[in-house]
């Protein structure tokens, strides 16, 4: 057994963090303040490839793997939670899902400007009334001639307003419903018909926007199916599976941070004489922390390694996602407690990333739902089959 | 035109904790990280030329900085690996390069970072210099290369040392004055360089090949690509290695001029005192504290 990184995932981890450091941190502040993240920024991150940094190199990626992508995640995360999810949406669930059921003639004609950043990407899977229940979606993909008209609406589109490609699951088959009828479309934000909604004012994530997306009759074109028509929610649920790995590593860099700065403050501060490292409730808050962090980043790392060897992940991947949010809202709850009023104040950077990493239990599949994966995991290896 | 890079890998000074009561140092030697200044050194030789080398000294922290090399652009990576070598000092690291550069047939410029951050000697630019018979153009700002000739911008601090026959900083002090020759017009060909002075930097001018220091913060380093970062770490053939026996040096080159002794710590600095009472009497107990000195 071996739990060290290989040389190229220690020396991927140094040069994201440097660029973290160096780049994201200092402007960290101001992208939540403008609810924005510079574009240049963006443009920056696509040519170093972290827009494309689990695919493989031919198809326009860095060749990093699952595990190379959480590094990315986790560091991005610790600095800049937004800036983290306009990555996660992009790379890990909307061209993964291209990535993973894409025709090869799909794939060569977004994946190589998606991996590179020239394009932003969304996922299109959430509607007004399917949320927890993916399964009822009614946007409507109708076939006419070799064209699909897609009508309806998807909403919490992390991305939506600045994305340019959207992977659209919609209904084809309404008698077959979600299960056999739905299909993915890969859909460019000029077609006729497409409108972003204005970005929700959300509790954190400022950076990251978030919006309604209508489709009113738009033309798609037969060649822009992504995978197999009929088994769309498949891919979607498998591309969510996966996506759920990566969450756990920037769940794990939110805690993270977490840390380090309870680490620095308990130095500094001083109450009843003496620095508050030395009162033994703050020691058992740190104690608790450190403990929890270290169990969240074994159960991510070893689960990237299962997706990487192309072991099965997906209890694990709900385990990660589970137990990643829980511990990043836990742990940045503690370390605000351990700052005092100053960590309630909107001039520490702490208030930010409490408000940041909540969304973390609900998106990408509520914990309640990951808790459904796991047991119906579980409870598939002694035989019983409990999910529909 | 080929350039030449000088690594070096540096423990990472995050990984250093004083403790000054029990006078000891805690080190983590696990962590190097590339001297900073030879980022700098290195991006202005990826803004001169496509055939940059990156070369380096010493085992696995010094093949990693050059893999680094590789993957934020360098061209050819060079590692000098011998076990003889494990306690080189400058001197030695000297006569190293000295014999590296004919052995991948000449330079035409030889950079490496003006400052090292855990010694802080800043003497191996000078001395390699000295050594090859180069001119020497310490802390560029900014390089340019001019048919046979590079410019470079200085603070005015800098200096171009000539080599042989003067002994190695005779005319230091001497080349900051204003009245010095070479601050007046400048003179061209053999060893000599010349400085002159615009808006508080200095244009100095020699011929090639030279070595040159660059400052720190000089200029901003790049960053490696992420999948040339992957390929560069995962390949076996991106750093070349030579042991000193393949640039014929012998035992006696390689023996240091300098041993370690250990560690002191400065004297910790007293707090000041608070004076009070009226203003003639501060100004009173200032003065006795100044008399006393």
């Amino acid at each position: 057994m071996d739990f060290t990184f290989s040389p190229e995932h220690i020396a991927l981890r140094r040069m994201i963090h440097e660029f973290c450091e160096e780049e994201l941190r200092p402007r960290a502040r101001q992208v939540d303040r403008e609810s924005r993240q510079d574009p240049q920024v963006l443009r920056w991150m696509g040519e170093l490839g972290f827009f494309g940094l689990p695919f493989s190199q031919e198809d326009g990626g860095a060749g990093a793997g699952e595990t190379g992508y959480c590094i990315l995640m986790e560091e991005l995360n610790r600095v800049c939670p937004s800036t983290a999810t306009i990555i996660g949406a992009h790379t890990g669930i909307a061209s993964m899902s291209l990535y993973l059921d894409g025709s090869p003639d799909l794939k060569q004609r977004y994946l190589p400007d998606l991996c590179s950043g020239k394009k932003i990407a969304a996922f299109g899977l959430t509607e007004p009334n399917a949320g927890s229940d993916a399964a009822g979606i009614q946007l409507r993909a109708t076939l006419e001639g070799d064209s699909y008209y897609l009508d309806g609406q998807k909403m919490w589109i992390t991305n939506g307003p600045i994305a340019d490609v959207i992977m659209v699951l919609a209904v084809t088959d309404p008698a077959l419903g979600a299960r056999g009828g739905a299909t993915v479309f890969v859909v460019e934000k000029e077609w006729d018909g497409l409108r972003p909604g204005k970005p929700e004012h959300k509790m954190g994530l400022h950076g990251s926007p978030t919006s309604l997306i209508t489709f009113d009759e738009v033309r798609v074109p037969k060649e822009n199916v992504l995978g197999q028509v009929g088994l769309g929610f498949v891919t979607f649920m498998k591309t969510l599976d996966i996506g759920r790995v990566s969450l756990g590593a920037a769940t794990l860099g939110g805690a993270q941070a977490a840390l380090e700065a309870s680490l620095r403050w308990v130095k500094a501060r001083s109450q009843f004489g003496r620095p508050i490292a030395n009162m033994q409730s703050i020691q058992f808050m740190l104690a608790d922390m450190a403990t929890e962090i270290e169990a969240l980043r074994s159960l991510v790392y070893r689960t990237a390694w299962l997706v990487d060897s192309g072991k099965p992940f997906i209890k694990e991947a709900g385990m990660c996602k589970l137990m990643g949010s829980e511990t990043a809202s836990r742990c940045i709850d503690r370390a605000l407690q351990i700052h005092g009023a100053l960590g309630y104040s909107r001039d520490f950077p702490l208030e930010r990333g409490w408000r940041d990493a909540r969304i973390a239990e609900i998106f990408e599949g509520t914990n309640e739902i990951q808790r459904i994966v796991i047991a119906s995991e579980l409870l598939q290896e002694i035989g019983v089959r409990i999910r529909p | 035109m080929n350039i030449l890079v000088f690594l070096r890998p540096i423990l990472d000074p995050a990984g250093f904790i004083v403790n000054r009561k029990a006078q000891k140092v805690f080190v983590n030697r696990e962590n190097y990280i590339l001297n900073p200044t030879d980022k700098n050194a290195l991006e202005a030789a990826l803004r001169l030329s496509d055939t940059v080398t990156a070369v380096s000294i010493g085992d696995a922290p010094a093949e990693d900085a050059l893999r680094q090399a590789r993957a934020i652009g360098a061209s050819r990576a060079m590692l000098v690996r011998d076990a003889a070598l494990k306690s080189a000092d400058a001197s030695v690291m000297t006569t190293v390069l000295q014999r590296l550069v004919p052995h991948l047939d000449g330079a035409d410029l030889m950079l490496l970072g003006a400052e090292v951050v855990d010694a802080d000697l800043a003497q191996l630019g000078p001395r390699l210099a000295m050594a090859l018979g180069w001119p020497f153009i310490e802390g560029a700002q900014e390089i340019f290369v001019r048919g046979h000739g590079v410019h470079a911008i200085t603070r005015p601090r800098a200096s171009v040392r000539r080599p042989a026959p003067a002994p190695p900083f005779a005319d230091r002090k001497k080349a900051r004055g204003p009245e010095d020759p070479a601050l007046a017009p400048r003179t061209r060909g053999g060893w000599s360089a010349g400085a002159r002075q615009t808006d508080g930097f200095h244009q100095i001018e020699a011929d090639l090949p030279a070595v040159i220091s660059v400052a720190r913060d000089s200029n901003k380093p790049r960053y490696s690509p992420g999948a040339r970062l992957v390929n560069v770490y995962q390949a076996n053939d991106v750093v070349e290695i030579l042991t000193a026996a393949d640039l014929g040096l012998s035992e006696a080159d390689l023996a240091p001029l300098t041993e370690r002794h250990g560690e002191s710590f400065p004297p910790e600095r007293e707090l000041g005192k608070v004076a009070e009472g009226s203003l003639d009497e501060i100004a009173g107990r200032v003065m006795d504290v100044i008399r006393k000195r």
